[in-house]
């Protein structure tokens, strides 16, 4: 298990990341990882790409955790007015936590697949191709999905005065 | 800034704090939560389903392949006898299949207790090509769980994981041996989980107690119930004159859940009901199969020595 370990060592950050990012929320993303990684050790013997492997088990389980709670209304803080909303430009290190919030409402409202492909270009900065190999699916699909669910996020209330070019209207 | 390098920003500032927690790996167990519900609670019950990797699917066919051939002849369908434990009153001609199974449970029933605090339990565990050999002793009294195994790729022992079952006072106090309340328990405990998949009652009923049976600390009288609402239920196939992988004569069980596209088979001992063999494979194309897999229990007997001592170094 020692392979394991150094994978852990290696790869765990951007897995609870994903973790966290798929499960929008951190609770829930600290016990998706740890699930997936229960998994990925018992598998380890056979699996010939774990980080590949561990991302379409982390989203197997993302899926139908994400599903079972869909019903419960999101529990993150909701904005008070435009003001309050944070600068994702800023450098203040406290923005991680204002931030998540908005950024978690709005993704939460995507589909599952928007959400993974998001996750995978814009979170881990991968690229079209790699997303496409990484899930087994097209490039196409990779480019349709992204660009449907960025004008998603574009126009979600958490996030649409934000984005470049419509801070005016927030 | 495109929307594009907008959103890298954004990703990064909502999760550049995160640090991944340290991870807890536990014993891997025979059975694991169904995926198809929420994250359970610590002390969940054990679920018969089996985590695979996707190399288990070529076996998964061929194990297909020989639970459809085992499924032709001598095998009965049961008919819905809900939730009675017993067959109904009156009934004239009680399917064969149900029978053994009635008959299974008044055997295992009149069974004796066994002795000892710590139940052992030594497994071959199959996930496509790849198997190993798994000892479980597990305290009666605590739930808590030693873990040793051999086999490639799998580390020699694991770390106490405590209270990874219920403890024998818990399962005693949960699970009545009642087959008619039994079943209500056991659909109750199967819904806790918010599950998102549409499972009939049947369906709970039977994959709960299906899960509920390799436990090691359950006893008999909660074997025969257990057994009984198996048998009681709809969609069960079973063949009287089994033989298990080890060529163990047995009596199978299998039960098609549409939920999950899985079909569970169970080999169970005519003598004692306890599980030789167990495995789920998938049924439909849409099924998962890294959920396919398989357990062969080898041998499984009470001590009272220290869960140090591994039991596969004898």
């Amino acid at each position: 298990m020692a392979g394991f370990e150094a994978f852990v060592a290696e790869a765990g950050d951007s897995l609870f990341r994903l973790a966290v990012v798929l499960s929008t929320d951190v609770r829930a993303g600290e016990d998706l990882y740890q699930e997936t990684l229960q998994r990925l050790a018992s598998h380890w013997a056979t699996v010939d790409n774990p980080a590949a492997w561990a991302r379409r088990v982390m989203h197997n389980l993302a899926v139908d955790r994400f599903r079972s709670v869909r019903a419960r209304p999101v529990e993150v803080a909701a904005p008070d007015d435009g003001a309050a909303l944070p600068d994702p430009h800023s450098s203040d290190p406290l923005d991680a936590v204002e931030v998540r919030p908005a950024l978690f409402r709005a993704l939460a409202d995507l589909s599952d697949a928007q959400r993974l492909v998001v996750a995978l270009r814009f979170l881990e900065d991968r690229s079209e191709a790699d997303v496409a190999e990484l899930l087994g699916v097209p490039v196409g699909t990779v480019k349709s999905t992204t660009s449907r669910a960025v004008g998603r996020l574009r126009r979600h209330p958490s996030l649409t005065h934000l984005f470049p070019g419509n801070e005016a209207a927030g | 800034m495109s929307d594009e390098d907008f959103l890298r920003s954004m990703f990064d500032a909502a999760t550049r704090d995160l640090r991944a927690p340290e991870v807890r790996l536990r014993p891997r167990p025979t059975v694991v939560p169904l995926p198809t519900r929420a994250a359970p609670p610590a002390r969940t019950w054990p679920r018969r389903v089996l985590m695979g990797g996707v190399a288990a699917a070529a076996g998964a066919v061929a194990m297909l392949v020989a639970v459809v051939g085992l499924g032709s002849g001598s095998t009965s369908r049961l008919r819905p006898v809900p939730g009675s434990g017993r067959p109904a009153a009156g009934t004239t001609a009680v399917p064969s299949g149900s029978a053994v199974l009635y008959q299974l449970a008044s055997t295992v029933r009149a069974l004796p207790v066994p002795t000892g605090r710590y139940a052992v339990q030594i497994e071959q565990q199959s996930e496509g090509p790849t198997s190993y050999l798994k000892a479980s002793i597990v305290d009666s009294r605590t739930g808590d769980t030693w873990t040793y195994q051999q086999g490639p790729g799998v580390p020699s022992s694991l770390p106490m994981a405590p209270g990874f079952l219920p403890s024998e006072a818990q399962l005693q106090a949960s699970d009545p041996t009642d087959p008619a309340r039994l079943r209500a328990v056991l659909i109750q405990q199967a819904s806790a989980g918010n599950p998102v998949v549409a499972q009939t009652a049947n369906d709970l009923a039977v994959t709960q107690a299906v899960d509920t049976l390799w436990n090691p600390l359950v006893q008999p009288q909660l074997r025969a119930a257990l057994v009984s609402v198996i048998a009681s239920s709809s969609g069960v196939t079973t063949d009287p004159h089994a033989t298990d992988s080890r060529g163990r004569r047995s009596i199978r069980i299998s039960y098609d859940d549409a939920g999950l596209g899985m079909r569970l088979s169970l080999y169970l001992d005519p003598a004692t009901g306890r599980v030789l063999e167990s495995s789920q494979q998938p049924y439909t194309a849409t099924a998962d199969p890294s959920l396919a897999g398989k357990d062969v229990y080898m041998s499984q007997y009470w001590t009272d020595k220290s869960p140090a001592v591994n039991p596969l170094d004898h």
